[in-house]
């Protein structure tokens, strides 16, 4: 069973350094159970932890599975703690368990889950593309989403056609064509388009059981909240709804957004995401 | 690849996004850039950093 820290501790691991005060954990969904123990038995500045908000799913594997993330709060009144649980990786290659190197997730998964409707985050992105370069993983080209950087490294590293046929821009990036900068540019746009339009689904789709969730009295220990939320999520918490949207339609909807404020010309530039959406990676 | 000119290229790009002080964590040793993380970290909530997540 593989669980590891991404996102922005991760970021610091690995030469992209933020501060943060969240930790994001992945964790294979059948590893759920033995969290959960874990996290039961973890205090932190004598307070044990609970759920956290409304939106949370159950750390169980049906819902994480589907794409849903677990919230845990350790309350403090001087400095709180808390924990975000991903079953799948948003946006990101399957696979992401094979990867894990020690404590963390892989570079390609962290790079890949910085593809997001914040602008804030598309930099570390493009930092750990070249940091996979030079390890010689030529996944990097796939991360990086800096013009600059997109005329320079071409010089340093090897662009295969492999590379270029999954990202078309990378071939105005060989032949310095002016037409770059304003590709990448729509291109991040696109991947925002994605992410918000995703987000929007889930947040639509949660708004049942999180009005339950509120309705509710909390219990005190984490699993007696587990079995209440748990309770609710059947009732309440499609498991899959990316897979109910449809992920032909939810691509088509985000290009069609993408196409209210992006120049038609630019289209043609952005990349196949196809994998990135598949039933195993939402 | 030339090494030095890879770094020199990836130095200044964590300087252009990221500002002086980060680049210079950055290229620390993962011991040391722990350090000074934490060391940031202290600082930004003895000054009343918002404490939610996400931030």
């Amino acid at each position: 069973m593989a669980c590891a820290i991404t996102s922005g501790m991760a970021c610091v691991a690995l030469g992209v350094a933020q501060t943060t005060s969240d930790c994001d954990i992945l964790c294979q969904p059948e590893g759920l159970p033995g969290l959960l123990e874990v996290l039961e038995e973890t205090s932190f500045r004598g307070v044990p932890p609970s759920y956290r908000g409304s939106l949370s799913a159950p750390l169980d594997a049906p819902w994480l599975r589907g794409g849903w993330t677990s919230h845990i709060v350790w309350p403090s009144k001087e400095d709180s703690a808390y924990l975000f649980v991903f079953g799948v990786p948003p946006h990101a290659s399957p696979g992401w368990e094979l990867e894990v190197r020690g404590s963390y997730a892989g570079v390609n998964t962290v790079a890949e889950m910085k593809r997001t409707d914040r602008p804030k985050d598309w930099p570390y992105a493009t930092a750990l593309g070249v940091q996979m370069l030079k390890a010689k993983d030529e996944r990097g080209w796939l991360s990086i989403f800096d013009d600059e950087m997109l005329t320079l490294l071409p010089e340093e590293f090897p662009l295969s056609e492999k590379v270029v046929s999954q990202r078309p821009v990378l071939a105005l990036a060989q032949r310095q064509d002016a037409r770059l900068r304003p590709a990448i540019l729509a291109e991040v746009q696109f991947w925002q388009e994605l992410d918000r339009l995703r987000l929007q689904i889930f947040q639509k789709a949660a708004r049942p059981y999180a009005a339950a969730v509120r309705a509710s009295v909390e219990p005190r220990s984490l699993r007696s909240q587990h079995a209440l939320r748990r309770d609710l999520a059947s009732a309440h918490l499609p498991q899959r709804p990316m897979e109910d949207y449809g992920i032909a339609a939810y691509l088509r909807e985000a290009r069609a957004r993408l196409e209210q404020f992006v120049r038609p010309e630019l289209l043609e530039w952005l990349p196949q995401v196809e994998k990135y959406f598949t039933m195993e990676s939402i | 690849m030339s090494e030095d000119r890879v770094r020199e290229i990836e130095y200044a790009y964590h300087v252009r996004v990221f500002g002086e002080e980060w680049a210079r964590i950055n290229f620390l040793p993962l011991d040391e850039r722990m350090r000074e993380v934490a060391r940031i970290a202290d600082f930004a909530r003895s000054q009343t950093a918002p404490k939610e997540p996400g931030s």
